[in-house]
């Protein structure tokens, strides 16, 4: 590009008095949580539990699964509304199906066979596979898959996740972490074949996750332009 | 980062004028340059040990929260003019006269104006790349975007920009 220095012209230095008050606002906020932090944690994790098992029993009312979205906490994970998990990751999940396209579901049983119909759970070398849904239009398959690395299928808390994540059936919902909501990545991976797109986030235990998404006959710039259509 | 035992100072110092500048291209204007830097920082802050280097780089996590801290305050504001004069403020050094301070403050004010008027998507590449120093690469893994996507929008953005500002200067003179 030509000479583009005049674009740097705007830029200073942020006051001083600013950014010292700023860092010592901070050191003083980190010293007062610091107090709290392990005793807040465990009254997260036992109120996490008694949301898990309510929400086996309550999510198959629709009513009450919409204040379960709003208030469900997973092992320090906060559900966040449909809304919000729009505005932040939109395109992860599409909320509503494509134009022209019908949902199905394709998952495979413990004994590896593919089957069709529901979600379920089931288990890899790295990990736990969460699920996946395929999406189909003239033979074009475009299917999204969630993955938990380092989740174990003799992890209580895991199992929990997983029967939640199945019983959810399109696990729709997308997570605030901490208030930050956005610790995830997303690339675009274009070759011969197949396009790819992974997002990859993680809960406040550390637990990472990672959704792919692959198409056989979108190109990178229509997964893009489909991504972006849910918004 | 969370099992290590970082230096926040150096790591406030290093990315504070950063954020601090993607901000100001953003907004164009000082205080909210601040206030939007200062809640960043918070969040990065409160959540400093939970960040998980193999998840993603320090800067790819601290600028997705200054993304998103961006979105929260365009989505809460209202439509609204901002006065000129509350742009940018006059800056200069002793030396300089009183028609450089002047011309220079001018110039900031013509060029923020014409940022203001690219699409949002383009004042977020634009303020990555030349408010925070990112490369196209790295804007390019921030936005989820391909890196000749980010060259070929901040190409045209600048050239969009050069052109109108030499239309002004034209007018000006003409």
């Amino acid at each position: 590009m030509a000479n583009d220095d005049f674009m740097y012209s705007l830029q200073e230095e942020p006051r001083e008095a600013f950014a010292n008050n700023l860092l010592q606002s901070l050191e003083k906020n980190s010293n007062a949580n610091s107090t709290h932090a392990h005793s807040l944690k465990r009254v997260a994790s036992i109120v996490s539990i008694i949301f898990i098992a309510s929400s086996m029993l309550l999510l198959s009312s629709p009513d009450v699964r919409a204040l379960v979205i709003q208030t469900l906490g997973i092992d320090e994970w906060i559900a966040v509304s449909e809304e919000d998990a729009q505005d932040y990751v939109p395109f992860a999940i599409p909320q509503a199906i494509p134009e022209g396209y019908t949902r199905q579901t394709d998952w495979r049983d413990p004994s590896g066979n593919q089957q069709e119909g529901e979600v379920v759970v089931s288990t890899f070398s790295n990990g736990v596979l969460l699920g996946r849904i395929m999406w189909e239009r003239d033979d074009c398959y475009i299917m999204m898959v969630a993955t938990e690395f380092g989740g174990s299928s003799n992890n209580p808390d895991a199992m929990a996740r997983n029967e939640y994540y199945a019983e959810r059936y399109d696990w729709i919902d997308l997570f605030d972490v901490g208030g930050v909501r956005g610790i995830w990545r997303l690339q675009t991976v274009p070759n011969q074949d197949n396009d790819r797109m992974t997002i990859e986030w993680k809960s406040l235990a550390g637990i990472a996750y990672s959704m792919e998404t692959t198409s056989n006959c979108l190109s990178q710039e229509g997964f893009i332009t489909m991504a972006q259509s849910v918004e | 980062m969370s099992q290590s035992d970082p230096d926040w100072d150096a790591i406030f110092r290093e990315y504070l004028p950063r954020v601090y500048n993607y901000f100001l291209y953003r907004v164009n204007n000082q205080q909210i340059a601040e206030d939007l830097s200062s809640e960043t920082f918070g969040r990065v802050w409160a959540n400093r040990d939970k960040y998980r280097e193999d998840i993603a780089g320090f800067s790819t996590w601290l600028f997705t929260i200054a993304h998103h801290v961006a979105v929260d305050f365009y989505r809460k504001q209202q439509p609204k003019l901002i006065a000129i004069e509350d742009v940018y403020h006059l800056s200069g050094s002793d030396k300089d006269t009183p028609e450089k301070i002047i011309q220079a403050k001018f110039e900031k004010e013509q060029l923020a104006r014409l940022i203001a008027d690219l699409p949002e998507r383009e004042q977020d590449i634009i303020s990555l790349k030349y408010g925070a120093g990112f490369s196209h690469q790295e804007i390019a893994e921030l936005l989820s975007i391909s890196e000749s996507n980010v060259g070929t929008i901040v190409h045209r953005a600048v050239k969009q920009i050069r052109r109108l500002l030499m239309q002004e200067e034209r007018q000006k003179h003409g």
